[in-house]
Parts: structure tokens; C-alpha cells; sequence
């Protein structure tokens, strides 16, 4: 029986052997590849549905567009706004009209060029689709008034129109390539943009190559292959090994690996987003305005950033997005005191607390921070039962369907204009699953949003200032942090930044020598 | 011998109604809309009613079900909802990938495993024995995307022996499929190793050692022959569940493949794909069934004395 014994552990010994070099930090194997000049991979994590820029809205979709198509503005990865298909633009007075001068000699994919009959065609037809109702929600109708010149009507007077002119839902299509082809045409895009799709394997990778006739000038890169990878790990992995050049999505978990690895270089940005705890203002315990100031009371923004990012975030006071010029300086919500939250609850009818349903969805963005949120709830005598839900379900129940009480949400924007985080966010009109998931329905905001329509310049600020002091006031949600943007490349690769709005632009992209 | 397959092959009609129809049901109760989903968070009510409407939605159940069992038997199996693409380009483009690397996992499994467990079962409590159920209880318990992922940081990163993710070459299919055959070899090797074991204590086993036969010949033309039959039943089954299960392995290795697609369509709600694949694997799954219960025809005289004619 001891030969069995001493057999047995030197078996375990083997094997422990052939274990061990998996373990401990991963020693960097780059393979150098001198004649990558040439190309490009970028490993993003979802497959576009559709390259037809009004049948996509979701942002991975959008990456995919920035490369082969452009907008009559383009919006830089600072925010700033630059004249891209229009050389430049003019808005009436009233702030209802923009008159855009259309860039001459600009070429299509298949050699066409461009006119402003194809302008006032991909306006006009992302107006229509339903997909894209966000962006095109203040816009009447696009006409052509001469051959260089179109004019945009909008429904109402409206500052950030110029903006929405810079998103994907917005991009000029080929008016002739999508009337000879209308379904196929989400496969088979033509637009002006740097990159011409080349081939698409689906599920598996999207080959771009560059456009010679670009009107400003060929890209530096000719070849862009995305190589769709849903696994974040997997993605460094890649990195490492060399078999991919850059990374948009980052765990936090991966990030010292990245910024230990000779070959890779990380950026980082804040996100134009916040996070936010959601009340149901209508229906159920929360309709009670101070119930939830008692709530705005018991949150310990640090704490949580802590326990859902390590930290690598920043607390957000105000109830807008921290990277806007918008956002109020020096603006400070409720502090941390739970005595006092505890007393307002007593005040408000619940000495001894009550339960409470917190629906969260269930990817741990939202579920981690609602599980620390559940106990500084307690600690104030709420107690909260977490119920995950599954992304459909949860979207069905809370954001468009208003039946939950509390929850755990994010208000990210897409433009960089204030009003996509307040307008649909807090106006009546907009409940009924239209953008306004806290079911706010207040006069006088209400007023105040309507006023941030007209209002231009520093004063519209100013609007932007009243309107987070009232949802202060008012607890509607309670703003707690922000998270940040995170992109891993390759060492060699110049011109990468972790891009605030999400777009990278491979155009801008090159191979140092 | 003919009339019993196609009688197999008739059978499995119902089955995949029998799969699709459960499917259906399924996407029917679980809470989500579709169109809300393509069109996204924000979209105004009016906008996801007229998609339904022309994505035919709001008709009755049974009208929606019947719709599409009529459309799949002539062989239109419909557009995802997600990228309005045929349902059959979509299944059709992964299922060579997926199938080649269930294929391949399950030879390494076979081809493995059943010697290794052989061997273990010949020299019984000796060194070699104790390694391979070691080896064995480790390859059930690791689960599979940390092998995976293990594989890579050690071959592909600290060896730059093999590429990392992909499907591009023959190569990138080596670290996928050993991982994919791990769970099923460590069974197989066990099975093997337990059957054998049993038949090898069997009287004629001794007869033929008696009559002075050759160790290797006895081993596997009279042992291993016995000792197949439920060793062959775990590979049909199994066959079944690496087909569905490589959902993990393919995130993993950035494969393209069945499971991804699955997972992608349970997420967006896309019914008419979700159910495509589904019926696709479980109509692969009961066809290895059929040729197992075939090679069992081959394997085991007493068998095939019940399908030839002539022979009662």
C-alpha cells in the first residue's frame, strides 16, 4: 500500500509540472510582423447587423459605418464639430432652418460623385425609418435648393441639430446604389467614406480596403480587417500574441496586463455617460417625493464607485454628463447621511423601512453596483430584493414598460449635446417607453427643457444648471458615477485615443516607421 | 435493413416539429419584443407597432407557427429578425466550421481515449492506471474556458507554437478541439476502461488466452469488441452535446460557429434563427444516433441477426 502512496504523489507531482507554466504573468511572444504596414485588425466585440446606416442605431453597428461612410458634419474624437461633406453651414435665425454648402468633387465608392440630390435622399430617408428616431426627432424634411446648396427643415427650433447631423443614423448614402437595391444594399453599402467594404464573413470578420478617390486623400492604412471577438480575454490574448492591433473594449481586470506589456500602449477617457439609480415617479412606493430624498440620502457615491470599478471611475453629482460643457460646476447632490436619510424615511410614513423589489439587469455593469447599493438601502431600514433579469426582459419591464420600482441604469449619449441627456430623459411626453424610464411628469421641467430648445449660448447652460437642480430637488434619479472609455493598441500603431464618443476612426490611424 | 433506416429517418419528422414547435413556444412566453430591440431603447411606440405588424407579430400563435413549418418544408426557413438576412445563408455560412470542429474534438476523444482507457484497463492499479484516472478527473473538472484560455496564454503566447484565435488554417483548429474533446475523452477513457475490465474477466477471455492467443489480437479484436457497445452509445450522445455545447469554446477562440449564432439569437429574440439551428443540430443529433445504431449492426453479430433477412 506505501508503493500505491508514494506512486499517487509522484503521479500528482507530474502533473503539477505540466500545470505550472500556466500560471503567473504572461511572458510577451509578439510576433513582429515588419510587413504589417499595411494592415490593420481591430478585434470589436459585435457584429453590425446592418452596414444600411438608418437600419442600425445600436453603436457597434456604428463603428463599422464611421469607415465607409460620412456625415455633412463630422464630429471629432475632442466633440468639436467639423465641416465634413458640407464645406459650411448657416442657421436662420429662428433656429429652425440649417442651409448646408455641399462639398463639390467628392466621389462615391463607384466612382459616382456626390450631389445634393443624394444629400436631400439619405436626409430625408433616415427622417422616415423608425430606427432612427432619436437622432431625426426634431427634423421636418431636407430640400434641395441648388445644386451645392441643401436646406434642412426642422419642426421646432432646435441648437443641437448640427450635432444629430454628425451621427451614424445620418451618414449620405448612394441615392442610386440603395433605389437599384434597396435590401441588398445593407450589404452591399456605397458611401463616401475613407473604406470601401470588401468582403464580410459573418460571425467572423469584416475586411475593409481603402478608397483611392477619398476627397481627403487616401487613407494611410489600406487594410482594416475587424475581427469580431465577443470574449474580452480572449481579445488581450490576441493583442499580445500580436494577431491583433487594437482593442476598444477593455475588462478592468486586463488592464495592468496591457499596461505591463512592452508592446502595447493603453488610453484611457472619461465616458459621455453617467450612472444612475432610476425611481419609478408615478406608480408605487417611490411616487412618494420624500421617499426618495431619503434615498438620495443613503448613497455613498465613493463606495460604490469602489465596489463596481475599482475606482477607475469618476462620482457624478449632477444629473448630466460630466464630459459636457453643460455639466454645473461645483455642483454638490444630497451628501452621505444616513441618520438623516433614515429620519426623512420616518417622515415620509416608514419608520421601520419596507421591502422593496430592485430590478437590475443581469450583466455585472448594472448588477455589481446594485448589490451595493442594496445595502446602503438597508442601512437607511430599506431592504431591497434583487431580482436579475435577462437584457430583453428587463428592458421590456423597467425602460419602456415603467413597471418596476427602483433600478439601476445608465444615461449615455451619442451626440454631444446636452439635450439627448435631459429632453427624452425628463419630459411628460416622453414617457410610454419613449426615453423618460424615471416617468417624470413635471410642469415646470416640462418648461425648463422646452426653454433649453430656444435658448442658445451661455445661457442655455445656465438652463442646464436649473434643470439638474431640479432633479435634485425633486430626487427623479440619483446620478452616482461614471466610468471611463478604454482602448488598447498596438505600440507602433500612431494616431489611437480612446475617443469619448465612441468613434475611432481608422482614417486617422498609421504605422510608425 | 433499408426499411429500418428509412423508418428512422421518418421518425425523426416529428421530432424536429416535435423541437421546433417547443422552441417557438419558448420565445412566445419569455418577456422581450423583437422589434423593440432592433429598433432600440428609445424608439417611439407607433415605430415598434408598425414593425410588428409587418414583421408579423401580432398574428395568433398557431397562424405564426403553421406559417413557418409551411415556409421551412419548401425549404424557406424565413429572415432573422436581427439583419433581415435568409435564415439558411446564416446557419448554412457557420455550420461547416462548427461541424468540423465537433468532428475533430470527437476523433481526438475517440482516438484517445478509448486506447488510453484500454491500456488502463490491461495494466490495472499500476502507475500508468493511476496517471490516466487522474488525468481523466481532471479533464471532467476543468471547465472548458479555462483550458482554453490556458492553452493559448501557453502555447500560443509563451511558445508562439500555435495561432491564438480564428479558424483560417487547419492549425488554428488544434487548441479549439483539444479543448472541446477534454470532457468527452476523460469519459470516454473511464467508459472504455470500466467495460473492459468487465469483459476481461469473462470466461472466453480465458479461453483464449488458454488456447494461446495472441496478447494483443485477444485484447483488441475479442475484448475491445465486446466492451465497444456502450462505449459507442456515450459517442452518439455526446456527438449531441459538443454539437450545442461549444458555445463556450467558440467565445473563447473567436470561432464563428452554431453556438454563437444561438446565443447571439436567444439575446436579440430572433426566433425564426434560434429555431433553425436548434432543428439543425438536434436533425445532426438524431442522424449520429441512426449510424451508431447501424455500427452496432457491425460491431455485434447478435444484432445483426435481428435486421438481415433470412437469418430467424
Amino acid at each position: 500500500m506505501k508503493k500505491k502512496r508514494v506512486m499517487l504523489v509522484l503521479t500528482w507531482a507530474l502533473i503539477a509540472v505540466f500545470l505550472l507554466p500556466g500560471c503567473g504573468g504572461s511572458a510577451n511572444n509578439g510576433s513582429g510582423d515588419a510587413a504589417k504596414k499595411d494592415s490593420l485588425v481591430y478585434s470589436i466585440v459585435g457584429e453590425a447587423s446592418s452596414m444600411d446606416p438608418v437600419k442600425a442605431n445600436d453603436s457597434e453597428s456604428q463603428k463599422y459605418h464611421y469607415q465607409i461612410y460620412d456625415g455633412l458634419v463630422r464630429e471629432e474624437i475632442d466633440g468639436k464639430l467639423v465641416p465634413a461633406l458640407a464645406e459650411s453651414w448657416t442657421v436662420s435665425e429662428d433656429n429652425k432652418e440649417i442651409t448646408f454648402k455641399i462639398r463639390p468633387n467628392v466621389k462615391f465608392h463607384n466612382g459616382d460623385t456626390l450631389t445634393a440630390e443624394d444629400v436631400v435622399f439619405s436626409i430625408n430617408r433616415s427622417i422616415a425609418a423608425p430606427a432612427t428616431k432619436k437622432v431625426t426627432s426634431s427634423m421636418e424634411a431636407a430640400e434641395k435648393i441648388d445644386e451645392s446648396t441643401v436646406k434642412l427643415k426642422l419642426k421646432f427650433p432646435f441648437p443641437a441639430a448640427i450635432g444629430c447631423m454628425s451621427s451614424g443614423n445620418m451618414m449620405i448614402v448612394s441615392k442610386k446604389a440603395v433605389e437599384a437595391d434597396p435590401e441588398g444594399f445593407a450589404r452591399n453599402p456605397v458611401g463616401t467614406g475613407p473604406y470601401m467594404l470588401k468582403e464580410w464573413r459573418s460571425g467572423d470578420r469584416v475586411i475593409f480596403e481603402s478608397f483611392a478617390d477619398y476627397y481627403r486623400g487616401e487613407a494611410a492604412i489600406k487594410n482594416v480587417t475587424y475581427r469580431i471577438m465577443s470574449d474580452n480575454t480572449t481579445a488581450v490574448l490576441s493583442l499580445e500574441k500580436g494577431e491583433t492591433d487594437l482593442r476598444d473594449v477593455l475588462q478592468i481586470a486586463d488592464v495592468p496586463n496591457v499596461k505591463a506589456n512592452q508592446n502595447l500602449k493603453y488610453y484611457e477617457v472619461e465616458m459621455p455617460c453617467y450612472y444612475l439609480i432610476s425611481f419609478n415617479n408615478e406608480k408605487g412606493i417611490f411616487s412618494n417625493k420624500k421617499v426618495r430624498e431619503a434615498v438620495s440620502y443613503a448613497i455613498d457615491r465613493e463606495a460604490v464607485l469602489l465596489g463596481a470599478l475599482n475606482g477607475e471611475g469618476e462620482v457624478v453629482e449632477a444629473a448630466m454628463v460630466p464630459t459636457l460643457d453643460a455639466y454645473p460646476k461645483d455642483f454638490k447632490a444630497n451628501p452621505y447621511d444616513p441618520e438623516k436619510g433614515k429620519q426623512i424615511l420616518a417622515e415620509a410614513g416608514y419608520p421601520n423601512g419596507f421591502t422593496v423589489t430592485f430590478k437590475t439587469a443581469e450583466s455585472a455593469t448594472y448588477s455589481k453596483p446594485s448589490e451595493i447599493i442594496q445595502q446602503q438601502l438597508k442601512a437607511i431600514g430599506i431592504t431591497a430584493n434583487i431580482e436579475k433579469m435577462e437584457w430583453a426582459a428587463w428592458q421590456a419591464d423597467c425602460i419602456a414598460g415603467g413597471k418596476y420600482e427602483i433600478t439601476f441604469w445608465a444615461m449615455p449619449i451619442t451626440t454631444s449635446d446636452p439635450d439627448f441627456a435631459t429632453y427624452a430623459a425628463f419630459h411628460s411626453s416622453m414617457r410610454n417607453g419613449n426615453g423618460n424610464f424615471a416617468l417624470c411628469n413635471l410642469p415646470e421641467m416640462d418648461a425648463l427643457l422646452e426653454k433649453s430648445r430656444i435658448t442658445t449660448g451661455t445661457e442655455r447652460n445656465e438652463v442646464f444648471r436649473q434643470i439638474c437642480e431640479l432633479v435634485k430637488e425633486e430626487s427623479i434619479l440619483i446620478p452616482v458615477y461614471n466610468g471611463r472609455r478604454r482602448v488598447a493598441a498596438h505600440k507602433d500603431l500612431l494616431g489611437v485615443a480612446a475617443s469619448p464618443v465612441n468613434k475611432l476612426y481608422c482614417y486617422d490611424y498609421s504605422w510608425a516607421e | 435493413m433499408f426499411k429500418y433506416i428509412s423508418k428512422r429517418l421518418l421518425m425523426m419528422i416529428p421530432v424536429l416539429i416535435g423541437v421546433a414547435f417547443i422552441i417557438f413556444t419558448i420565445m412566445d412566453f419569455t418577456p422581450g419584443d423583437p422589434a423593440r430591440l432592433i429598433l432600440g431603447e428609445y424608439a417611439a411606440q407607433e415605430d415598434i407597432d408598425a414593425l410588428r405588424e409587418e414583421m408579423g407579430l401580432n398574428e395568433n400563435f398557431f397562424v405564426r407557427f403553421g406559417t413557418y413549418v409551411k415556409g421551412a418544408v419548401t425549404g424557406d426557413f424565413g429572415k432573422s429578425y436581427r439583419n433581415n438576412l435568409p435564415v439558411s445563408n446564416e446557419v448554412g455560412s457557420r455550420l461547416p466550421t462548427t461541424l468540423k470542429l465537433t468532428f475533430l474534438g470527437m476523433t481526438l476523444a475517440v482516438f484517445i481515449g478509448i486506447p488510453i482507457g484500454v491500456l488502463s484497463a490491461v495494466k490495472q492499479y499500476t502507475i500508468i492506471d493511476n496517471v490516466t484516472l487522474i488525468a481523466a478527473l481532471l479533464l471532467t473538472s476543468i471547465p472548458g474556458f479555462w483550458l482554453g484560455l490556458m492553452m493559448i496564454l501557453f502555447f500560443s503566447l509563451r511558445l508562439d507554437l500555435l495561432p491564438a484565435t480564428g479558424i483560417d488554417s487547419m492549425k488554428h483548429f488544434i487548441m479549439p478541439s483539444i479543448t472541446l474533446a477534454a470532457g468527452t475523452m476523460a469519459t470516454l477513457i473511464r467508459m472504455t476502461r470500466s467495460t473492459m475490465l468487465e469483459v476481461i474477466r469473462q470466461d472466453y477471455i480465458r479461453t483464449a488466452k488458454a488456447k494461446g492467443g495472441n496478447e494483443k489480437r485477444i485484447i483488441f479484436i475479442h475484448a475491445l469488441r465486446n466492451a465497444l457497445l456502450p462505449v459507442i452509445t456515450l459517442v452518439g450522445v455526446n456527438f449531441g452535446i459538443l454539437l450545442g455545447g461549444a458555445v463556450v469554446i467558440e467565445a473563447v477562440f473567436a470561432i464563428p460557429g452554431l453556438g454563437t449564432l444561438m446565443i447571439g439569437a436567444v439575446r436579440a429574440k430572433d426566433t425564426p434563427v434560434l429555431i433553425a439551428t436548434v432543428t439543425c443540430i438536434a436533425l445532426i443529433g438524431g442522424l449520429i444516433t441512426l449510424i451508431v445504431d447501424i455500427l452496432y449492426i457491425f460491431i455485434d453479430p447478435r444484432i445483426k441477426s435481428q435486421y438481415v433477412k433470412g437469418s430467424r
